[in-house]
């Protein structure tokens, strides 16, 4: 392992000027936002700014192979205080349905929140176990191993209930195992059983689309010719879920509770309830729309001054933003994210190593997961979910644990050698080329 | 080198075309979410902007004062004063649960308002809701002080927003003199929703408060202000944020100054005490009411409470009730005696106490008769038979037809009432079958005949003024809120009586000795104490009252030579006119010029003029 300061020279500047820009679009957005408020969390935010910056640094000090290695050690630490949660320790906030989402040690002065640890713990040990042994992708075990370990803290945190947060778990392992090589078919068979929805419709063309999406599944798997009794299992939950949602699904709907319902009524029908439980999705969209092209200025946003735009300093930041700098400051931020994402992927392709490929990959994931699902929510694409927004929204740990995903990215691009100070090229080494079959690729193994 | 990080320092080639395939799956996402934002923020841009702008811009009323009812002396009889209403929000999910937030209001609002915490909490639970710009709330108090209004205004940053306290203005009307001058000055109400159709309320909305009675009926168009609007941005909880903008200035209504005394009002309704009755004291000048009262009475200041009242005390006697005038008719018959029949006063009729009339046996009130009576005594003692043989005989009805509409009795004075009822005079068209009898029952103002007290007050003012009839007269002019006289109410002379002086010098001396005959004058008692010659007239009415109760009346007209106040005194029920009516009549001219106790109230007793 060479010095540390060999490999300062190779930081990239490139990735750590657009975090930086993200961070002061976040702070400017907060303060904006929060103007007239006594107590404006921009701050505080500063204050974990500065403090996440040392924490990054401090991740740059050390090999990430180092940290891959020791990798089981924190990811068991992150479900340790996943289930420190539900101990005294755990504390809620009042108005969130009372999720215990927060641990609070005595005398320390501030909560942190082990979810966001368990993110880059999981990708960490991912990375690790999708990276430590060839994988041929014919058994069973290799599907479920790397699921079982981004589900367990998912499930962990579903159960506080933090639905947001445990979704961003599945397209992190997702992502990570399709990198490390998984076949099409296998993503294909694990998105079947969500087909399972249109048995909600007991219309016959539902159940045709559902029968005709089942057999295309079936033709890719035959067609890329992967062992069978790897996709059966899912094939098998695709059909009993289909079956079940068809037969109890109604039943399970009259048991969800209330406010899952209206979110759920609220993403198909966006003005179902303009009181209840679409006002805050409404009233986000108005603050987005009324923006306009250059929006109302800084700090003029009636709607988050105000006080129509709940919780506009995490779940609904980007309404706020909308609002206060228009399309133009949102189609700005939504560029700087795609480019940090780029600059990620890019990562990914420099690094010499798996487990530097799929360290990049996974957060890369995360961050996308993150963008997707709070903007879709403030666009109304998605269901709302609260989920915060990559370096935009207030949160300590959140912030901290961002950095960190930036120090490591830092670390992988510094580690993996080729690049050259002067390389400041934002492309993709190796030009673009799908393979046909996958199966030529397995045997580099 | 570990092991590990040699075996890992290979890569296999597919992970960079794994990253391309997840570069292009980003790319793409982001280019939807990009599309998206433009839909939002360029295409739906005007529908967004104008929701985001109802959310925090209201347009609310800023409610104008209405004028003031001011007496003849710039003295306050109704005005608007202020009181507030108390709300509290309710969460968009119901008050089902009672959280610490609105514990924590509820406890504050109980300390302000001397009211015990359940009874604020029972209201909160069950009052109806109301939705107010876009929120829900609910009453929490009513009326309260102006004091306690300051309290909440002071203690609003205690409350949680969720659980936020709104104060409201209500402006009530308040009636000074509370149930003085009652039925003149009327009361307020909600505008009704077959008033709102009608054209003279165009530009009233529904709530808004109209004078539903009285002098705040009539002069609303004076009285009424034009409310103002103002911007308000206010937040999430409707409360509002920084000072609000006005776009339309708010205009109070005109004060409208009456004719009416308020001195002279109170002392006639002590006079009157509780028996029921009116008193009507008019400027036979021009016809302004100095005074008016009327018995029962209500507050206005609480007037539903009396809607159920036995008594009906909101029943406006002076102007609505009809009365059969009794010998009180017999001043006016002695004008068409001297100018159509040409009657010397002197000539005399014998009373014998009975007399046939038309075949009937007709008596006087007296049983032994007056003996020959001429026109002086005919009054003076007012003789019946006297009359049934001049009037009933000769004169005949139809020619007193003529002496009825000239002095306003066939048809409404016009005072500026909107109450006023129409009292039917009786003719051979209206009555159908007409006896001789009836034309003898009328010629002493019984039978069909029923007049208003405002009539017989009227009429006596043109016999007062030697013919002149004027339009009864409460409003005297209306003033803008600075003082300038924007409306003149000019008295309105709505005919002359044809008769020479010297029927005039008769009418005037007849009643005259009414008063000043200190032995037979039925209203000798109006002349002690009294220090000015006056000149009245008694009636004595029969009713229909099981008991065989008699309405008692006196008119009166003072001084003499140039009247300045014409009383007319009518005591329900009472019994004779002379014990009962008369002497009410003398104390309300005692405290017109000045002469007894309750002329000493502050600010004094007027002489008009």
């Amino acid at each position: 392992m060479s010095p540390f300061w060999k490999y300062l020279y190779r930081i990239d500047y490139i990735l750590l000027i657009l975090t930086i820009s993200l961070m002061v679009f976040g702070l400017i957005t907060l303060y904006g936002a929060t103007i007239n408020q006594e107590h404006s969390p921009w701050l505080r935010q500063l204050v974990w700014v500065i403090f996440g910056a040392f924490c990054m640094i401090t991740v740059l000090l050390v090999d990430y192979r180092w940290v891959i290695r020791y990798s089981l050690v924190f990811y068991l630490f992150a479900i340790f205080l996943l289930c420190l949660c539900y101990t005294p320790l755990g504390a809620s906030e009042t108005g969130a349905n009372n999720a215990l989402r927060w641990l609070r040690f005595p005398g320390v002065p501030f909560k942190i929140q082990p979810a966001e640890i368990a993110k880059l713990a999981t990708i960490l040990y991912l990375a690790k176990w999708l990276s430590a042994r060839k994988l041929a992708w014919n058994s069973l075990l290799d599907v479920f191993i790397p699921l079982t370990i981004g589900a367990l803290p998912a499930l962990l945190i579903m159960k506080q209930p933090d639905l947001g947060t445990a979704v961003v778990f599945a397209p992190i392992t997702v992502i990570m195992m399709f990198v490390a090589g998984m076949p099409f078919s296998y993503l294909l068979c694990m998105f079947t059983p969500l087909f399972c929805l249109l048995g909600i419709f007991h219309d016959i063309f539902y159940i045709l689309l559902w029968v005709g999406l089942m057999t295309g599944a079936l033709l890719c798997i035959t067609w890329e010719k992967v062992p069978w009794h790897v996709c059966a299992p899912f094939l098998a939950a695709a059909l009993a879920a289909y079956v079940g949602v068809y037969q109890f699904g109604e039943k399970f709907w009259d048991e969800l509770p209330a406010y899952k319902k209206g979110r759920l009524l609220t993403f198909v029908d966006p003005g179902h309830d303009p009181r209840g439980a679409s006002y805050n999705f409404l009233q986000a969209k108005i603050a987005l729309g009324s923006g306009g092209f250059w929006g109302k200025g800084f700090g003029e946003g009636t709607q988050s001054k105000l006080g129509f735009v709940p919780e506009f300093e995490h779940d609904f930041v980007f309404a706020a933003m909308g609002e206060q700098m228009g399309f133009l400051g949102g189609a700005t931020l939504l560029g700087i994210f795609l480019l940090l994402i780029i600059r990620g992927l890019d990562t990914a392709v420099e690094s010499k190593t798996t487990q530097g490929s799929l360290i990049a990959c996974g957060i890369v994931g995360m961050f996308f997961t993150h963008i997707l699902i709070n903007v879709g929510m403030v666009t109304g694409l998605l269901p709302v979910t609260g989920l915060p927004l990559t370096f935009i929204s207030y949160g300590g740990t959140f912030m901290i644990t961002n950095l960190l995903c930036i120090g490591l990215l830092l670390n992988v691009r510094m580690r993996s050698g080729s690049s050259s100070p002067t390389d400041h090229g934002m492309g993709l080494r190796s030009t673009m080329s799908i393979p046909t079959k996958y199966n030529e690729n397995f045997s580099e193994f | 080198m570990s092991q590990s990080e040699h075996r890992n320092a290979k890569k296999p080639s597919f992970i960079d075309q794994r990253v391309q395939i997840v570069l292009i799956f980003c790319m793409a996402i982001f280019s939807i979410l990009v599309f998206r934002l433009w839909t939002i923020q360029i295409f739906q841009h005007d529908i967004y902007a104008k929701e985001a702008e109802s959310n925090y811009n209201r347009i609310l009323p800023v409610l104008s004062e209405r004028g003031k009812i001011l007496d003849r002396h710039g003295r306050i009889l109704a005005e608007d004063v202020n009181f507030w209403d108390v709300w509290m929000a309710v969460p968009a999910l119901g008050r089902r649960v009672i959280t610490d937030e609105i514990r924590h209001t509820l406890t504050i609002l109980s300390g302000i308002l001397e009211t015990p915490y359940d009874v604020l909490e029972n209201r909160y639970l069950t009052r109806r809701r109301d939705s107010v710009n876009k929120q829900l709330r609910v009453s929490i108090a009513n009326r309260i002080r102006f004091s306690q209004y300051v309290a909440i205004q002071q203690r609003l940053i205690e409350f949680a927003p969720g659980a936020m306290a709104y104060t409201k203005e209500v402006p009530t009307r308040r009636y000074r003199y509370g149930e003085s001058a009652a039925h003149i000055l009327g009361f307020m109400g909600e505008i009704r929703a077959n008033q709102l159709n009608l054209p003279r309320f165009h530009g009233y909305k529904s709530g808004d408060r109209i004078g539903q009675s009285g002098i705040e009926q009539q002069y609303e168009h004076l009285l009424r202000g034009k409310d103002g609007q103002k911007k308000v941005i206010v937040d999430k909880f409707e409360i509002q944020q920084g000072p609000a903008m006005q776009i339309v200035k708010a205009i109070p209504g005109n004060n409208v100054v009456l004719n009416l005394d308020i001195d002279l009002q109170i002392a006639a309704e002590e006079i009157l005490g509780v028996s029921p009755g009116v008193i009507i004291a008019q400027d036979p000048r021009d016809g302004a009411i100095l005074a008016m009262a009327s018995n029962p009475r209500y507050d206005p200041n609480r007037y539903a409470e009396y809607l159920n009242a036995p008594n009906d005390p909101l029943f406006h006697k002076a102007i609505r009730g009809t009365y059969p005038p009794g010998s009180v008719w017999k001043i006016f018959e002695i004008i068409p005696l001297l100018e159509e029949l040409k009657i010397s006063p002197r000539d005399t009729v014998f009373c014998g106490g009975r007399a046939t009339v038309y075949n009937q046996i007709r008596r006087c009130h007296r049983p032994g008769g007056h003996g020959h009576v001429n026109m002086f005594e005919a009054i003076c003692v007012s003789c019946n038979i006297y009359f049934y043989r001049n009037v009933g005989e000769r004169l005949r009805d139809t020619r007193l037809f003529t002496m009825a509409t000239e002095l306003g009795f066939t048809a409404k004075t016009g005072i500026d009432l909107p109450e006023e009822t129409h009292a039917d005079y009786p003719t051979r068209q209206t009555v159908g079958n007409w006896y001789p009898g009836d034309t003898v029952n009328l010629s002493i103002g019984q039978g069909y005949l029923r007049l208003t007290p405002i009539q017989i007050s009227n009429a006596v003012s043109a016999v007062a003024n030697r013919g002149t009839l004027y339009q009864p007269r409460l409003g005297k002019m209306g003033i803008d809120s600075d003082g300038n006289v924007i409306e003149v109410i000019e008295p309105v002379a709505m005919g002359l009586v044809q008769a020479s002086t010297q029927t005039w010098d008769v009418v005037h001396e007849a009643m005259r000795q009414v008063v000043h005959d200190p032995y037979r004058g039925t209203g000798r008692r109006v002349a002690e104490g009294l220090n000015v010659q006056a000149a009245g007239k008694t009636g004595t009415a029969q009713t229909s009252d099981p008991q065989g109760r008699t309405h008692a009346w006196f008119v009166v007209f003072a001084p003499l030579e140039e009247p300045e106040i014409v009383v007319t005194v009518l005591a329900e029920l009472a019994g004779g006119a002379g014990a009962e009516a008369s002497p009410l009549a003398r104390d309300l001219l005692q405290a017109y010029f000045g002469q007894n106790e309750i002329a000493s109230h502050p600010g004094g007793v007027s002489r008009s003029g």
